[in-house]
């Protein structure tokens, strides 16, 4: 696909006629606008950046940061600036390839012989692609706006729409970063010719950026050079940054930000350098093709050579030319193993691994050193592998994608792929060699990640290097969703056979937890490779959260596996015909042991599948209501009951009973009840946490009028007023029950990771109010940001807070059971 | 020996490729003639495996190609017409690989099997030599020795000469007659001259159907006597009511080879029919035998 010149435009342009836009510029303009409008790559491009916008609004919208605006001015311009760090991508796929193109299509020396000028060629080429890039990279601006308009977002996160905002952010930052990181894309392709080392120079310009990250300072920042590093910021986003540092909530979400100041610099000089390093490329450029790097001139004197020797020797076939028989399944074993080290080997000395690999280290030890900024603790091994999981759940994620595609692609695209069908190789060793390369690219990416952690353990000081809690945390933890990944995304490329569409349809089921989410589908069963929620605690391990982990693991490995093995009866060997014939073909053509290995696979896969249904939707509550939704209907439902007259709780005796091993307790406890109101008590009311059982309750003379299990309140009434001034006992007994199973998530919006009554083997907190029966309604309830209050559909708290000397409050516990009077019991 | 018989493959645009192909080869070169869309490329995948046919069937030496195609590659080599190499890794390594696949695990055996395959085409020295620096004629030949791994009983080679300088065109067909010797090659080429230097036998292919199939002499023998040609003057018209065989510019003036029982008029002259003249009768025919 190339430029379509006739030789007369291209005849009119030679004469020296000086108006910058031509006809022929013009024409090369509208060739090149075609041409990417018909490549899969800009829809592509275009559709991600639209996601991205999209998904960020959704996901930031539905948590709800306080009181932020999602779409205030201020979030606007950053979000801007940190998606025009991924125009490096748009800047690659469209202005590096046009330059690179022509010289890998080999029609470069038919274009360069005719008599196109330099401006044509070069500007009009640079203009069509770099508007390309502009227009793919703009996906996110309808996408932001749209995901504003979604129902279901958090109201105190949604300011107006200010279109404003959206312009000013994409002319000061959007436009002069697109153009720099394109001119470099143009600087660097059209001097090489080569795509790897234009990604080499935009993962440079990203390095600058994540330096001046590390330079500003992470945990403190460094006032006293700040504006000089903002400077050094190709993006400018620290030059922004500067403007709100001082900023409250109010003005983030009102105010507009400026070009003032360190800002105004930054844009000058970096736009300054964009324009001169692209004339500096312009001027550089000669209309000629690179020498090439092949070097004919050596074969050619060795084959004459020897074409004066004489001869091309036959020996004829004799017996060792027979392959020496051999066990059929040893011979696919020694074959994928010989394969498997063939394809490891191409990808690991690859220019583009080398980069990936050394963009990826830094990117690591940054990880780390943020992770101390918001965690104010040692570099423990924990807090560094979970730092580092959210860089390689995006970076190692596009890894895995991009060399699926490239490994099923490279000998199709190389026409190398019909001589290895031609040999009696099997299906199984060419997929299974592809996906052991890909299993071997997630495993050195992970080893990377201890190593450069234990480096960085090391520099700080801290030497409890903990390599089975690596391991565990890495290939147990967080290994399998990547190993995962790499099934999957071999699979879509054999089924689909489009190279882009099986890209796209990998990230599409990698993110469609996003839509599940904003659907409030959580069942981890069709949430592709999704485990429960599991977390490492230092005191405790994993705990019980690991043996559900490792149920959904074996679940989504079956179906893995099942996707392999459609995947190699599917395998496309020489020219597949299309067609549902040719599928129906494909499949009566597959062996009888396989289809059954298949079905098997099925069987266990469905197997595994009712056992987690079993343990998450019928041993345990699939969704039980959190603590905040039974907050929010107790208050709905006993609210009525505040103003009763309560008594407050003056003494507590507690004899607690942990199970760790069998994760319950039993507590039997007794209350010194005390009337410190002025009327006579006629009634007691009891409110328990979500999940605690009430039993054995005994108070002299009181009778249990009403009691609401489900929502732990109990009313009794009193034979004998409880009388001002006086003192009564209370004993009961509260326990949880005894946990069976496994669950799906942990059902908790309270301590995080664990349920607030959990008992776990080691470490068990446990906290009075969570144990412990209140004593009529409590406030406690009602305690919510605003927004969530909002979101429950409950009245907005006027009275936060009584008067210090107010009777009511001071008769009354406001936070707990056993704060009375402005004093601890 | 290959036994090809009613071989018959329709593409899902409607397009038929093949149709209703036999043919019988022994050991040596069998030429396959045809112009462009023929059917050649066709035949020649589907004798290697690599596309399924709608009916018929293929036996090498008793394997059946079509319905054990693992068993049949194991006992063919393949040269495509366009292929390409891994551009960084050695001729040495590549075929390496490629002997794995055709079942060669043992290192060893596989070592002196390449070594020798490749002295066998004469790129013994550029062994360590990454194949994306090779020429045209090196690539062809490392294509050859890649065809030839293993105990081939049938080599399928599509165009193997478009390319080659003419000393290496004359190398690369000795060598294609002595590998021949002991197994079945099919070549299949657009280049007569080719075929009739090399093939004792050929078939010509036209529009899926076999429309010639013997030895390039006893077919050229059967034109005896019906080819005349004539020189026309340039401006002359090309006679119509005449069966043409070819109407070429030969320095300067217009050369006519006519197909006719007895001489058109007194300015032909017969002339001894050659490989050309059976190949564009063979495709004259059909075309009058479709448009009837």
């Amino acid at each position: 696909m190339t430029l379509n010149l006739s030789t007369r435009p291209s005849a009119q342009a030679a004469i020296p006629k000086r108006s910058l836009f031509s006809g022929v510029f013009s024409a090369i303009l509208r060739f090149e606008f075609l041409y990417h409008l018909r490549r899969p790559s800009f829809w592509l491009i275009t559709g991600l950046f639209f996601t991205f916008g999209m998904v960020d609004v959704l996901s930031n919208g539905a948590q709800g940061n306080a009181f932020f605006f999602i779409n205030s001015p201020s979030q606007i311009f950053q979000t801007t600036i940190w998606y025009s760090l991924f125009g490096v991508l748009a800047a690659a796929a469209f202005v590096a390839e046009t330059f690179v193109r022509d010289a890998n299509t080999r029609i470069e020396s038919l274009i360069l012989s005719t008599p196109l000028c330099k401006w044509d060629y070069l500007a009009a080429r640079f203009m069509a692609a770099f508007g390309m890039t502009l227009l793919a990279f703009s996906g996110y601006l309808p996408g932001m706006v749209l995901g504003t308009q979604f129902p279901g977002l958090n109201d105190f996160a949604l300011g107006p729409l200010r279109p404003l905002a959206y312009v000013l952010a994409y002319l000061i930052f959007a436009l002069p970063n697109l153009f720099l990181v394109s001119a470099l894309a143009f600087s660097l392709a059209s001097r090489t010719r080569s795509l790897v080392m234009t990604y080499a120079g935009s993962i440079i310009l990203i390095m600058l950026y994540l330096a001046t990250l590390m330079l500003v300072g992470t945990e403190v920042i460094d006032y006293e050079q700040y504006r000089l590093w903002a400077m050094v910021d190709p993006f400018g986003f620290y030059a922004f940054e500067e403007k709100l540092m001082s900023w409250s909530v109010h003005e983030h979400n009102q105010l507009m930000p400026t070009l003032t100041g360190t800002l105004l610099w930054n844009r000058l000089l970096w736009l300054g350098l964009g324009v001169g390093i692209w004339i500096d490329s312009y001027r550089a450029y000669e209309m000629v093709g690179l020498r090439s790097a092949r070097s004919f001139g050596r074969d050619k004197s060795g084959v004459v050579q020897r074409r004066e020797q004489g001869e091309w020797r036959f020996v004829p076939a004799g017996a060792e030319h027979r392959a020496v028989d051999e066990n059929p399944r040893k011979a696919a074993l020694l074959q994928w193993l010989h394969r498997s080290g063939f394809e490891t080997r191409s990808i690991l000395t690859g220019r583009a691994f080398l980069l990936l690999t050394a963009c990826g280290s830094i990117s690591l030890v940054i990880t780390a050193i943020s992770s101390r900024s918001h965690n104010y603790s040692y570099p423990s091994t924990d807090l560094l592998v979970h730092s580092a999981n959210l860089y390689l759940e995006y970076i190692l994620f596009a890894i895995i994608v991009v060399y699926a595609a490239e490994l099923f692609w490279r000998d199709r695209t190389l026409r190398l792929q019909l001589v290895f069908d031609a040999t009696p190789v099997s299906n199984g060793v060419l997929l299974l060699s592809k996906l052991t390369a890909l299993f071997a690219v997630i495993t050195i990416n992970l080893l990377l990640a201890i190593a450069v952690m234990v480096a960085y353990q090391a520099l700080n000081g801290y030497t409890q290097f903990d390599l089975p809690l690596y391991f565990k945390m890495l290939f147990v933890e967080h290994g399998p969703y990547f190993y995962l990944t790499a099934v999957l995304a071999l699979f879509t490329q054999v089924i689909t056979r489009q190279k882009y569409a099986a890209m796209a349809l990998t990230v599409l089921i990698s993110l469609s937890k996003i839509p599940l989410d904003a659907l409030g589908w959580y069942h981890n069963l069709y949430r592709w490779a999704s485990t429960n929620d599991i977390e490492y605690s230092p005191m405790n391990g994993y705990g019980h959260l690991m043996t559900g982990h490792l149920w959904y693991v074996l679940y989504w490995g079956l179906c893995g596996t099942a996707l392999m093995l459609t995947a190699y009866i599917f395998w496309p060997r020489g020219i597949v015909s299309g067609g549902w014939r040719g599928w129906q073909r494909v499949w009566r053509q597959a062996g009888a042991g396989v289809t059954r290995l298949l079905a098997g696979t099925l069987v266990l896969f469905a197997g595994v599948g009712s056992w987690i249904f079993y343990n998450t939707t019928q041993l345990n509550a699939y969704q039980p209501p959190g603590k905040e939704l039974t907050a929010a209907e107790v208050e709905r439902r006993f609210k009525q009951h505040e103003a009763l007259p309560m008594p407050v709780v003056t003494a507590t005796k507690l004899k607690v009973e942990l199970y760790p091993q069998k994760r319950y307790f039993v507590a039997e406890g007794e209350y010194q009840l005390k009337n410190n109101t002025k009327i006579p008590i006629r009634e007691l009311h009891l409110l328990t946490f979500i999940n605690l059982e009430l039993a054995n309750v005994t108070y002299l003379g009181a009778t249990l009028r009403e009691a609401q299990p489900e929502w732990g309140y109990y009313m009794y009434d009193l034979d004998k007023p409880l009388l001002p001034g006086e003192t009564q006992t209370l004993r009961f007994t509260t326990s949880t029950k005894q946990p069976q199973g496994f669950k799906n998530q942990v059902d908790t919006d309270d301590v995080y990771m664990i349920h607030p009554n959990d008992v776990v083997s080691n470490g068990t907190n446990l906290y009075s109010p969570f144990i412990l029966p209140f004593v009529g309604y409590t406030k406690m309830v009602e305690h919510k940001k605003a927004w969530q209050r909002h979101k429950l559909d409950l009245p907005p708290l006027d009275e936060r807070m009584l008067p210090h000397d107010d009777p009511r409050g001071l008769s009354q516990p406001m936070m707990l059971t056993h704060w009375i009077g402005g004093q601890w019991i | 020996m290959l036994v090809i018989r009613q071989l018959n493959k329709t593409y899902v645009n409607g397009i038929q490729a093949l149709r209703d192909v036999s043919l019988e080869l022994d050991c040596g070169i069998f030429g396959l003639l045809g112009p462009n869309g023929a059917g050649k490329s066709s035949l020649m995948r589907t004798l290697a495996t690599l596309q399924a046919a709608d009916s018929g069937f293929v036996h090498l030496n008793g394997v059946d190609v079509l319905n054990d195609p693992q068993q049949a590659r194991g006992r063919l080599g393949y040269l495509p017409q366009d292929f390409g190499v891994y551009p960084n890794v050695s001729a040495e390594e590549l075929l390496d690989q490629l002997a794995v696949f055709k079942g060669f695990t043992h290192r060893r055996q596989r070592r002196d099997l390449v070594a020798q395959q490749l002295a066998l085409v004469n790129l013994y020295e550029q062994r360590k030599q990454k194949l994306g620096t090779f020429s045209g004629g090196m690539r062809q030949r490392f294509g050859i020795a890649q065809a030839l791994l293993g105990a081939t009983e049938l080599v399928i080679v599509d165009e193997p000469t478009a390319g080659l300088d003419p000393m290496e065109r004359i190398r690369f067909q000795n060598l294609l007659a002595e590998i021949s010797r002991d197994r079945v090659l099919i070549l299949s080429t657009h280049i007569v001259e080719d075929v009739a230097d090399l093939c004792p036998q050929m078939a010509i292919l036209h529009r899926g159907r076999i429309v010639r199939n013997g030895s390039p002499a006893v077919l050229t023998r059967s034109l005896r006597g019906k080819v005349w040609a004539k020189r026309l003057d340039l401006g002359e018209p090309v006679p119509t009511d005449l069966q043409v065989i070819t109407s070429r510019m030969v320095q300067g003036a217009r050369s006519l080879r006519v197909l006719s029982a007895a001489a058109p008029d007194a300015d032909f002259e017969a002339v001894e029919p050659d490989l050309n003249d059976v190949y564009f009768t063979a495709l004259l025919e059909n075309i009058e035998a479709i448009a009837v």
